[in-house]
């Protein structure tokens, strides 16, 4: 089954606060799994829940931050997907949320997402 | 919707033997009384009210598609041809709604995860007289099962499968985005002082981002160590996640017609209600039955319909009851019927089962009504009492 791919680059204020923390959410019912690259280096796989994003003390500002997260369609009611990034500790909270539909039933999509901390 | 999960060749095996066995006597006899899973709660009450089996429904699955569903129906005049079903849950996104949170679900939570709407029109009268119906019909289950703890523990396998399957791009990409992003990284440094600079720096770097990961996901070295890895977790990857445990469907529908599809001479035509319970466990499943249907013209009766059917399956054996009883209501009304059969299966050998049925049909009195069969048949499908 092929598998799609989605791209997306967003801006995160870390107001040079250390570590902040991620959540990746696969919703609709879907199931999903992640890698974390944080500054070129792989730091998470699978279900990432509340995960710390560099160490106290760091500066994290100008850094680069990919979540690759693939989702698979396993509800029978739709085939479309979502999938939110959240951080906790920066500036403020903030969500990002990312959407797109599989073609059919079963079908896979690969979420490319890049954050840059400030 | 996955009801319960059925075992679909015993069951149709069963069917086909019964049918076989009183074939000529039974068409003739009970032509307007279908099979058991025919009267159960239908997924589109609105096409089983109106008896057509439509080739094309439009299945919006946004506000946007539905609105242009029904402009593009042209409503002005009621169309002929049009048949439609949607679920205003899933019309929109839910970003919480993970698995974890839908493993199980109460009654309201169930009632708008299931709930369904279809609208169909139809030719009921004939050519010089032309009644066009319109049927609405509603369908929701009021409990729907459960993941069982087996598909919990292999959807957790499946987020950590897919996180490793991610893994996979992620080498690719920071390999090929180092030069990219060390450039990219050093800009956005230098106009710290201006965010509206960094915006339109990061605007960029996401384009030439995007057209590389283009580049990665399309590159055969990708796909195939993408196809590779798939290879070796296929059984995972095509997991069928069906609920399990209790179900309550529930659906009612109705059907108005319109002479000459003209609004003032719209007329009830009639009205349908089904409710079935159902219950699969490890070793027994069950499922009742009750349907109704209600005619606006005095020369039919009303119809009630109940029945059940239990299966008991352990291994090498199976063993399956069912009853069916049709109920007139009214004046006039024709005597009612009845139908029970019992099977038993055996696994002779590796996929051949021996069957043994024996039951009485609808019309007691007539050539044909006894079911009596014996036989063998060949199924290799290992979820052989898997009901659906």
């Amino acid at each position: 089954m092929d598998q799609l791919i989605y791209s997306a680059t967003r801006i995160y204020k870390t107001g040079n606060h250390s570590p902040v923390f991620l959540n990746v959410t696969v919703g609709d019912g879907q199931v999903g799994g992640s890698s974390i690259i944080f500054d070129d280096r792989e730091i998470a796989t699978g279900n990432i829940n509340n995960y710390p994003i560099g160490k106290p003390g760091d500066d994290i500002r100008y850094k680069i931050l990919r979540c690759n997260t693939t989702v698979k369609d396993i509800n029978p009611d739709t085939n479309k997907t979502i999938v939110t990034c959240s951080f906790i500790g920066g500036a403020s909270d903030e969500d990002f949320i990312f959407d797109t539909e599989v073609k059919e039933n079963g079908g896979e999509v690969l979420y490319s997402l890049t954050f840059t901390f400030i | 919707m996955k009801v319960i999960k059925s075992s679909i060749h015993f069951v149709f095996f069963m069917n086909l033997l019964i049918l076989l066995s009183t074939a000529g006597n039974l068409f003739s006899q009970n032509e307007d009384i279908p099979a058991f899973n025919k009267l159960r709660t239908p997924v589109s009450p609105a096409f089983v009210l109106l008896g057509i089996e439509p080739v094309s429904v439009e299945r919006p699955n946004s506000p946007s598609s539905l609105a242009l569903s029904v402009l593009n129906s042209s409503f002005i005049s009621l169309p002929k041809n049009f048949a439609m079903e949607f679920s205003p849950y899933w019309l929109i996104q839910h970003p919480t709604l993970t698995w974890r949170s839908d493993v199980s679900r109460n009654m309201s939570e169930s009632i708008t995860r299931t709930t369904t709407f279809s609208v169909a029109t139809g030719e009921l009268g004939s050519q010089n007289d032309s009644v066009t119906g319109l049927a609405v019909g509603l369908r929701t289950s009021l409990f729907s099962g459960k993941i069982n703890d087996s598909n919990q523990i292999k959807l957790k396998k499946l987020e950590d499968v897919l996180g490793k399957e991610s893994s996979i791009f992620s080498r690719f990409q920071v390999r090929i985005t180092k030069e990219l992003d060390s450039a990219y990284k050093k800009d956005l440094e230098k106009a710290k002082e201006n965010p509206k600079e960094q915006e339109r720096l990061t605007l960029l770097y996401g384009i030439n981002q995007g057209n590389l990961n283009k580049d990665i996901h399309e590159s055969k070295e990708y796909q195939d160590s993408l196809k590779n890895f798939q290879s070796k977790f296929s059984e995972l990857k095509n997991l069928s996640v069906s609920r399990e445990g209790f179900f309550l469907d529930f659906a009612l529908g109705g059907v108005w017609g319109f002479k000459n599809a003209i609004y003032d001479s719209s007329h009830f035509e009639r009205v349908g209600m089904w409710l079935t319970p159902s219950y699969n466990g490890n070793n027994l499943s069950t499922v009742g039955l009750a349907r109704f249907f209600h005619y606006d013209k005095k020369s039919i009766n009303d119809i009630f319909d109940a029945g059940g059917r239990l299966i008991w399956a352990d291994g090498k054996y199976a063993f399956s009851g069912e009853f069916l009883g049709r109920f007139y209501l009214g004046e006039n009304k024709p005597e009612n019927q009845y139908r029970w059969s019992f099977i038993f299966d055996y696994e002779v050998s590796n996929g051949v089962w021996a069957n043994v049925s024996f039951g009485k049909d609808f019309s007691s009195s007539s050539k044909g009504s006894l079911i009596a069969i014996a036989g063998l048949n060949f199924n290799f499908n290992k979820e052989r009492y898997v009901l659906k």
